[in-house]
Parts: C-alpha cells; sequence; structure tokens
C-alpha cells in the first residue's frame, strides 16, 4: 500500500499507509493530520489542503491541472515549487512512499 | 471550577465543527454529541456528486477518522434522539424519556428536505435526497435504470441531473418557475447554465410542476405534469429545498423565523444556548441589510458560526464575519459563488463566456458585493478579498482581463 509521511512546522512527521486511489487530502483526514483544513471537502474549489510536496517527490506525480495552477495562486501560505493542492494527489503504488511538508497557514 | 458539559444536538459538519473547535479553543469540560444518524459526521455535498458517480466511495466521506472522538474526547452517540429541551432546569430529554443536564446546548439540527405533497410523493421509487442512507439507496437504483426525472432545478436537482448523465440515463428536469437556480444565480447566468445542461443532453423543463406521481401496469414510473402530460422514468427524485429543523427549539421557546434565530455568535434567543448549521438564521455583515438573520445552508456559513459559538461557549467570543462562499460541481463545470446575490444592481462580466470560462460580478455602486465564477477558481478567491475589503472598482477596469484582479487588492 502506498504510504504518505506528513511533515509539520515543528519538523514532527507522521507517516500514514492507505489505500491506493486515496488522495493525499483524504488520507490526512482520516487520519487526523493537523493543519489540513480541505474546506471543500476535496473538489479542487477552497485552496486550504495546500501542501509542499519534497522535490525529490514531484515527478511522481502528474502535474497540477489549469483549475488547481490558478487555485495554487490564491493560497494563504505563499506558493512555491513544490506547492500542490493535496486533494488533486492520488497516491498510488507508482507515488510510492511520498513526502510532504504542511505549510504555516491555510485560510 | 466544576467540569462543564457541552451538549450538541446533531451529527453533521455544525456538530463536529462546534465540537472540534471547542477543544480547539481549550474547553475541557465533557464533550457530548447527540446524532439521529447513522454514520459519524459526513460530507455531505459528494453524495449528489462525485459519491452518486461512483468517483468517491463511501470510505472517502466521514469527515475525521474514526479516533478522532477519542482522541479529543468527544461523546459521539448515533441514533439517539433528543425529543424536548427544558431551558429552566438546562436539560435535554431522551425519546426513552431520560434526560441529561447542559451546561451549554449546541442546536446542530440540520435541514429535512421540503416534501413535496402530490399523490404518489411515498412510492418506493421517489427520493429525496439529504443522508447517505438516502444517497446509497438511490446510487444502487440508478445501476438498473434508464430513465430518471428530477423534480426542481436547484443545486441538488441539477447535481443529480449531471451526475445520471454522466452515467447515461435519460434525464428531465421539471422546474415550476421560469429559469433553473432562480434563488441563487443571477438571471443570464441561469440562462448560461440550463444552455450547458441542454448541451449535455438533460432535457429542462421550465414553469412545469408535478402533479402526481404513477406507477404503470409494466413497473415503470410516470410523472404527470400540469398539462396532463406524462413524463415516463425509472426513479424520481425531488430536490425542492431544504426546511430548517427547529421543532426542538420552537417548543422550547426560541425565537425562530425560518430558521432559529441567533447572532453572529451563535445567540438564541436563551441563555446558554447557541444554534448553527443549517437550521440556524444569523445576520451577515456583507448581506444588503446587515441586521437580518439569513438562512445561507452552505458548509462555509456552517463552519464559520459553528467556530464562533464555539468561542462564545470557551469565554473567548470571536464574532462571525466571513464573506459567505458557495460551490456547485455540474457535468465539467465548476460554479463558485462568492458573497450574496441580493443587493447586487448590476452585473459585469469578466473572462470568455464561449470558451466557459468566466465570472459574473454584482455591484453595488462601484463595490463588488457578489461574485458567480465558472471554472474560474482564481476569481472567485480573489472576489472573496475583494468583498471582504469593500474595494471600490471602475467597471471598465474589471472587465478587462489584462488587468490582474488581484491588482485591485489593497496593498499589505
Amino acid at each position: 500500500m502506498p504510504k504518505v509521511t506528513f511533515v509539520q512546522l515543528d519538523g514532527s512527521s507522521k507517516t500514514v499507509e492507505v489505500k491506493a486511489g486515496t488522495s493525499v487530502m483524504a488520507a490526512a483526514i482520516q487520519n487526523n493530520i493537523p493543519g489540513i483544513e480541505a474546506e471543500c471537502g476535496g473538489s479542487c474549489s477552497c485552496a486550504t489542503c495546500h501542501v509542499y510536496v519534497s522535490t525529490a517527490d514531484l515527478s511522481k506525480l502528474s502535474p497540477a491541472d489549469e483549475l488547481e495552477d490558478e487555485m495554487l495562486d490564491c493560497t494563504i501560505s505563499q506558493r512555491l515549487d513544490g506547492s500542490r493542492l493535496s486533494c488533486q494527489l492520488i497516491l498510488s503504488e507508482d507515488t510510492a512512499d511520498l513526502t510532504v511538508s504542511i505549510p504555516e497557514a491555510q485560510v | 471550577m466544576t467540569s462543564q458539559r457541552l451538549l450538541i444536538v446533531g451529527g453533521s459538519y455544525a456538530a463536529l465543527q462546534m465540537a472540534s473547535s471547542a477543544r480547539e479553543f481549550g474547553f475541557a469540560g465533557e464533550i457530548t454529541m447527540i446524532s439521529n444518524e447513522d454514520h459519524p459526521p459526513y460530507q455531505r455535498p459528494p453524495l449528489s456528486k462525485s459519491y452518486l458517480s461512483g468517483k468517491l466511495d463511501a470510505a472517502g466521506l466521514p469527515l475525521v477518522g474514526d479516533s478522532f472522538y477519542r482522541d479529543k474526547q468527544i461523546d459521539l452517540h448515533l441514533r439517539k434522539e433528543v425529543v424536548a429541551i427544558n431551558p429552566k432546569r438546562r436539560e435535554v430529554q431522551y425519546s426513552n424519556g431520560l434526560s441529561e443536564p447542559y451546561d451549554w446546548l449546541a442546536l446542530c439540527t440540520g435541514a429535512r428536505p421540503r416534501r413535496l405533497s402530490i399523490p404518489g410523493e411515498t412510492l418506493p421509487n421517489v427520493h429525496y435526497l439529504r443522508t447517505l442512507t438516502d444517497a446509497k439507496k438511490l446510487k444502487k437504483k440508478l445501476i438498473d435504470s434508464t430513465r430518471i426525472c428530477v423534480i426542481g432545478g436547484g443545486f441538488i436537482g441539477l447535481e443529480v441531473a449531471s451526475v445520471c448523465r454522466q452515467l447515461g440515463l435519460e434525464v428531465t428536469v421539471l422546474e415550476a418557475s421560469s429559469g433553473i437556480l432562480r434563488r441563487a444565480l443571477p438571471h443570464a447566468l441561469g440562462m448560461f447554465l440550463m444552455a450547458r445542461h441542454k448541451q449535455e443532453g438533460v432535457s429542462i423543463r421550465l414553469n412545469c410542476s408535478a402533479k402526481e406521481i404513477k406507477v404503470n401496469l409494466d413497473g415503470t414510473m410516470s410523472v404527470i405534469i400540469n398539462n396532463g402530460e406524462p413524463i415516463d422514468c425509472d426513479q424520481v427524485v425531488i430536490g425542492v429545498g431544504a426546511e430548517p429543523n427547529q421543532q426542538l427549539a420552537e417548543a422550547a421557546g426560541l425565537r425562530c423565523a425560518r430558521g432559529i434565530v441567533t447572532d453572529g455568535l451563535g445567540n438564541t434567543s436563551v441563555e446558554r444556548i447557541v444554534a448553527a448549521g443549517d437550521c440556524a438564521a444569523f445576520p451577515n455583515p456583507f448581506a444588503a441589510d446587515p441586521e437580518q438573520p439569513l438562512l445561507l445552508e452552505s458548509i462555509q456559513a456552517t463552519r464559520d458560526l459553528a467556530r464562533a459559538a464555539a468561542s462564545l461557549v470557551v469565554g473567548k467570543p470571536e464574532p462571525y464575519k466571513a464573506v459567505p462562499w458557495f460551490w456547485s460541481d455540474q457535468h465539467d463545470f465548476k460554479l463558485q459563488i462568492a458573497g450574496l446575490y441580493r443587493g447586487s444592481e448590476k452585473f459585469v462580466i469578466r473572462g470568455d463566456v464561449r470558451a466557459q470560462k468566466f465570472s459574473l460580478f454584482g455591484m453595488h455602486q462601484s463595490r463588488i458585493v457578489s461574485a458567480f465564477s465558472i471554472n474560474s477558481p482564481a476569481d472567485h478567491m480573489v472576489a472573496r478579498k475583494l468583498i471582504e475589503e469593500k474595494i471600490s472598482i471602475e467597471v471598465t477596469h474589471l472587465e478587462d482581463t489584462d488587468v490582474k484582479l488581484k491588482s485591485f487588492l489593497r496593498k499589505e
């Protein structure tokens, strides 16, 4: 099963294992990871599930589509190279062990 | 101080937000959540969208993981009904006759689908959509169906219509008024959406009301419309609005209008009782009349009022102050709404209507008070800020897509 590691601002981290096909956002919600608001529940409507994907892992993911790209311009925390909306990141065997960092704020 | 008890009636967004925000703000007492549903709090918006289409399964619906309730010491009871409130004794009564005291009571009782009282409304293949149980049943029935009749051209009805087209069903939508989504959208945008639905193969019948639902001899059904014509189908979905669940509050003497009336902190007219969610009507600072209690029926309003009410319960009151926002997914377009439609005097179009990527901005004098975005999430996000900051913009500037919307925001 794919794994995803969430790194908090204070450097602490938690790794969770989820079913293939689960989004990084859903993995966070199901495992009560703090710092992912996901107000719209994962329909790319609110930009409150922003994460920074580690540089090494970026290439494992399909790039952001136009709507996600636009939303990323509107996140509360600064947009960086690794910025993605976690509701759009679907975990699979290909993504293997993914590491994402939680930004300072979502709302 | 002895341990306080926060008793929450309800088991959806408002109830969960109330409980989790109370803990987040430092509430150390007991939190008891009384839900009459079969499932712990789950997402409702996907029930008419990705859950119904099969894109999201039931495992993806819970709002929090199971361990959340244990970790946060939230005592969640399912399939349990509160039947009365005694504000003098600060007690609630359950359907089994037992009573329980509270120090703070939060009414998060939500809403129920408005029923259409016509003959045949209770037949087996006639559906209302509110709960996961409703959605599961409908989803199962859609598998063997080829034709569906949707009564009501509102958000639920049109979202169900979209999903059913994706699943390959023939879809007819009956709308009693002269346009779809009339309460929520400017007329021109309603017309645009209607054209899109038609392109996707949805048959929308305006000025058309259902008079009766009948079962035919071959087991199929017919919805009889006002001119007597039958609309043949296998399933009927009724989406004609919602009614706030305010019976408990009314019986206990709380002030109610359409919804339990609260202030911006969720305070009801009775001490130590707050309300939030689809049952609560509260004044909105961005409304044309900022004193008038409004029933917004949105995730955003629910979350933000529940947070405000939780802040009151812990003695650090932070009133509601958010710009309302809302979204809907239909076919391949995303509709996002910021602000409130009423109070918009004229509308300005920005973007490319033909490319189906544009926003309509509702103006009051020179300020933006509402924004309706189609496939333009950045417009929506910036509009929320423009409305919040009450910024004046020249119409010609707003129409000019070479000028970035962000550039109108006040620099920090």
